[in-house]
């Protein structure tokens, strides 16, 4: 029985037929055999069919019957086998032996994609401590940052005086509750060394309204916000752990901050991070509405909104009460116009704006860096595709649906895939670790730049979508197969014609998505050293600072203010190798601009809104000489500009040519401060301008006045020296520590503090120029790849052209044509396209159009020379055809 | 035109039970085992054959039986039935059913008698 059943079951080529031939070729079958049992038993033909069919019942009913089973019984067996898990594991262990059969070919595709994944993690690992992760605060969605504006400053975040809070806290019903703060540096003294802390000064109430808890001990009780309570503190986890070694008992423990006594209460946890990351220690603010001066402002104010307000309706309800308080309070409350409201996020971020538009560039940069990774492997895997064309070719004539074919395809695409994420991952967890000690801490960030469950899922997404960009097109190329053709010559299918169409247009592709982001790259790296190359007004590279805070309690008066700093300057200056030492009241580029309202005599009686602002500083005598800020005309401050001299100022080049555009600054009066009360102080020198804000072009009014006409407890001192300014930091250590051995300094060298300017444009530089670079090196794989796999499909051809007398000269020149010719297709959309993206970045550039003509000759350039290159090689190889081997196997 | 055929149709619900048997023979197209069954019946019993095609496709749905086009001894292409092991599971089942059935109809067509 069993020998007939498999004699029976010979392979027929027809059981891949269409279910309905194969039914009714099966009901034929039958009827044919009836007939002939009739025609036996003596029917005539025509007779026996027409009784056959009768026997059999409603043929054509039985046919629609038969084949409305079969086709549910397939659709059902599709399901089933698209959910099999066996078949999955059937395709994977299939895809890891046919990969690990072409090692280079894995090899290559599992290292673009891990570069084009640890890219894409990298950036969005870096980001999302900024922008995504959530804030360390209980519903921190509710919580609200306002502010005051400023209407003559035009700044927008104006602070509130202890009174001020004190009203707006009682009037304002859009906030469950609200509370206000304040930071700043303090010494903080003891047997661990003097040390400079920046501290928060707090409500009471602010940590209940953030909703903050303590990880050791406790945060404020409310009365401990009152005038006359023992002083406490909070301290940051990292201080924490840094200065006191983790003192498990640090609780109830003495410190002294800023001369003054108190007691710990509690550690935060380590992710706490309020108003941002430098401020390591809390203190409570004691004061009472009555006891302050309504004037003097200090506080900004973190809310948390009640039920049922939103940002926006307390703005309204917030605005109403501003108008309420400048009709009681003209004089204060009257000189702001109105307020922000605010999510906290972006409030505590000072860079908020440019992150956000840093983030969007650098996302779409590894964006691209993945498109071109995905193109790169998409056209090695068509390549490979016309290879195994022979492969395909067997399983479909074996019986595998076309389906099947993809799914097994798009199986070895996520294989690789996931090696190339897992590796993706792995050298983004390396990078971010040698990223974080870089980063610094004054932006508002939440916890540490890490891969985390957040940037995983990312990165997953990332991987699993990957393969559908480079695997699928090749799949289904490779599944439309002419089973003939292919069968018969495996190396020159049918399906060899378009996928090498394919390839063509992903090369371009490649090019294109490459030369916008080189152009990018370019053009920040021309921005970056055009901001280098601006002049500062100063020298930084011959400046070492030193920040200095007096407490209040051991330097009480102006004078013993002014004393201790015309000590430490000649101190300083006596150091052997410092030129010249001065001192200054605010360092520029240390991100602290205070702003004077001024005007010439003339001007005297204008309205105050008319009266313009000028960045105000104090400063010491020789500060212009020490910094190599140029003196136009006039003089220098000097000793006899004291507190009983005459009040003097030395202007900047643009207020000079503002005020007095014919010359003759020196000699005239400058009003200076609160036009209803101002200072007239006498202009002795005119100065040139400097970059203190920040570093965009254009400067406006600056003025000095002397330090030794004020007297205030934290300034810098400032030292040139002719050799390098590191050298200094210990010398000047050593020369404060003779002076006041408990004070604390900070000592950077002012090319630090420049740098911290340029960090916006040195890290989209050093960014995207890795990225422009691994994208150039990928479009180079792709047309060396692209012109060999075609020199060597049209290896025949060129046989035959040698044979008829083409040189080797005129074939190299054809196959470098082709590369060329293809880079230049994908450099014409790549610069149409980087001209639209340029005039997206434009706001990050500096001293470059987005349409620079230098970077764009640059970026042709270097495309056409990589491209010529990269054609050459197979170029080379193709002018050594053989045409008697051509010949023969043609 | 009046019935002629001396044989009689199938009751309802047995013709999956003597297609399954008559497979237990081993691979057979349609026709034999439309033959076979007539042959085995002594011409008694008659599957209609649309209703075997029917069930042949229906239980091969079910997975009872597989079919494979095959070349026949006479050099034809037929498509030829097996029984599978959820066929064969099927059977026993319903060989057991029929049994009892048969039994219990057999037992009340007894010759009633009075009790009592």
């Amino acid at each position: 029985m069993s020998g007939r059943f498999k004699r029976a079951f010979r392979l027929d080529r027809a059981s891949r037929a269409d279910a309905r031939t194969s039914i009714s070729d099966e009901l034929e079958h039958h009827l044919d055999l009836v007939v002939e049992e009739l025609i036996v038993a003596g029917w005539d033909e025509a007779e026996a069919r027409r009784e056959a069919l009768r026997r059999f019942g409603d043929v054509n009913e039985t046919q629609a019957y038969c084949e409305g089973v079969q086709a549910r019984r397939k659709r059902e067996e599709r399901r089933r086998q698209l959910m099999s898990f066996d078949e999955l594991a059937q395709d994977v262990k299939y895809a890891v032996r046919s990969l690990s059969r072409v090692p280079g070919y894995t090899a290559l595709v599992v290292s673009t994609l891990a570069f084009g994944i640890a890219a894409n993690t990298t950036i969005f690992s870096v980001m999302n401590p900024y922008l995504f992760r959530p804030l360390p605060f209980g519903q921190a969605d509710e919580l609200v940052h306002v502010n005051q504006i400023n209407p003559t400053t035009g700044w927008d975040m104006d602070r509130f005086s202890y009174p001020q809070y004190s009203d707006w806290k009682e009037r304002a019903r859009a906030f469950t509750d609200v509370a206000a703060y304040y930071y700043g540096s303090a010494n903080v003294t003891g047997p661990e060394g003097p040390e400079q802390i920046q501290y928060a000064s707090l409500t009471a109430n602010m940590f209940d309204v953030l909703d903050a808890r303590a990880g050791i001990g406790r945060t404020f009780l409310l009365e401990e916000g009152e005038p006359g309570a023992p002083p406490v503190a909070v301290l940051g986890h990292g201080l924490w752990q840094r200065r006191y070694a983790s003192d498990p008992g640090i609780l109830g423990r003495t410190i002294t901050i800023d001369g003054a006594q108190r007691t710990v209460v509690g550690v935060m946890p380590s992710d706490f991070n309020f108003p941002f990351g430098g401020v390591k220690l809390w203190i409570p603010a004691q004061e009472t509405a009555a006891g302050a001066d309504r004037a003097s402002q200090a506080y900004q104010l973190v809310g948390r909104l009640a039920e049922g307000w939103t940002a926006q309706r307390a703005h309204t309800e917030l605005t109403g009460i501003q108008v309420e308080l400048s009709a009681a309070y003209p004089d204060v409350d009257g000189r702001m116009s109105g307020v922000t409201v605010k999510p906290l996020r972006e409030a505590l971020n000072f860079a908020w704006d440019i992150l956000n538009v840093l983030f969007f560039v650098l996302l779409g940069a590894v964006g691209f860096v993945l498109l071109i990774a995905c193109t790169n492997v998409a056209s090695l895997t068509l390549a490979r595709g016309s290879g195994r064309l022979r492969e395909v070719s067997v399983r479909a004539a074996m019986g595998a649906r076309r389906g099947r074919i993809i799914r097994q395809l798009l199986t070895e695409s996520m294989v690789l895939s996931l090696a190339g994420g897992a590796f993706g991952v792995a050298l983004s967890f390396w990078i971010t670790s040698l990223l974080n000690p870089l980063i610094p801490e004054d932006l508002f960030k939440i916890g540490v730049i890490g891969i985390d469950r957040t940037v995983l899922g990312f990165s997953l997404l990332v991987t699993l979508l990957t393969p559908l960009a480079f695997g699928l097109l090749p799949a289904v190329s490779a599944s439309k197969i002419d089973l003939t053709a292919g069968l018969k010559d495996g190396t020159r299918g049918s399906g060899g014609r378009s996928a090498s169409r394919g390839r063509r247009v992903l090369v371009v592709t490649q090019v294109a998505l490459a030369v916008v982001l080189i152009t990018c790259a370019g053009l920040m790296l021309r921005s970056f050293s055009s901001i280098q190359a601006l002049d500062l007004g100063f020298d930084a590279d011959r400046i070492a600072s030193a920040e200095i805070v007096l407490s209040e309690d051991e330097y009480p008066s102006a004078e013993e203010r002014r004393a201790f700093m015309r000590a430490a300057v000649s101190a300083v200056a006596r150091i052997p190798e410092v030129r010249t030492a001065s001192a200054v009241r605010w360092l520029p580029l240390n991100h602290e601009t205070i702003s004077s309202q001024v005007a010439p005599t003339g001007m005297d009686g204008a309205p105050a809104d008319e009266w313009p602002l000028a960045t105000a500083n104090f400063v010491h005598p020789d500060y212009f000489q020490t910094m190599a800020i140029e003196l136009l005309s006039g003089r220098d401050f000097g000793a006899w500009d004291g507190p009983e001299g005459e009040p003097v100022v030395i202007v900047n080049r643009a207020l000079a040519s503002r005020f007095w555009p014919n010359g003759g600054a020196v000699g005239q009066s400058l009003l200076i401060g609160d036009p209803a009360d101002p200072v007239r102080a006498g202009v002795v020198g005119v100065v040139d301008d400097i970059q203190h804000a920040d570093l965009s072009p254009g400067v406006g009014p600056q003025i000095y006045r002397p330090s030794l006409q004020a007297g205030s407890r934290r300034f810098f001192l400032v030292a040139n020296t002719p050799s390098d300014p590191v050298a200094l930091v210990s010398a000047i250590r050593s020369a404060m520590n003779e002076m006041a051995p408990d004070l604390p300094v900070t000592i950077r060298p002012m090319r630090d503090v420049v740098a911290e300017n340029e960090i916006q444009w040195s890290v989209t530089s050093v960014f995207l120029s890795i990225f422009g670079g691994g994208a150039l090196l990928l479009a180079t794989l792709g047309i060396y790849g692209l012109v060999s796999y075609s020199v060597a499909q049209r290896k025949q051809e060129l046989g035959v052209r040698v044979a008829l007398g083409a040189t080797a000269a005129e074939i190299r020149r054809g196959v470098v044509g082709d590369g060329v010719r293809l880079t230049g297709i994908g450099l014409v959309l790549g610069i149409a396209a980087a001209l639209g993206v340029g005039r997206l970045i434009s706001t990050m550039l500096h001293g470059v159009s987005p349409a620079d003509p230098v970077t764009l000759f640059l970026v042709v350039g270097i495309f056409l020379g990589v491209s010529t290159l990269a054609s050459f090689v197979p170029a080379a190889r193709a002018s050594r055809a053989d045409p008697i081997s051509a010949l023969r196997s043609e | 035109m009046p019935m002629t055929t001396q044989s009689r149709g199938l009751l309802p619900g047995t013709v999956d039970l003597v297609i399954l048997q008559t497979l237990t023979q081993g691979a057979l197209h349609g026709f034999e085992v439309s033959r076979s069954i007539r042959a085995r019946s002594g011409g008694t019993l008659d599957v209609q054959d649309a209703a075997l095609y029917k069930a042949l496709h229906r239980m091969e749905a079910a997975g009872w039986v597989a079919s494979q086009w095959g070349v026949s001894d006479r050099g034809r292409r037929a498509r030829y039935y097996e029984l599978t092991a959820a066929g064969r599971r099927q059977l026993e089942t319903e060989v057991g059913f029929w049994r009892a059935y048969a039994a219990a109809v057999f037992s009340v067509l007894e010759p009633v008698k009075r009790s009592g």
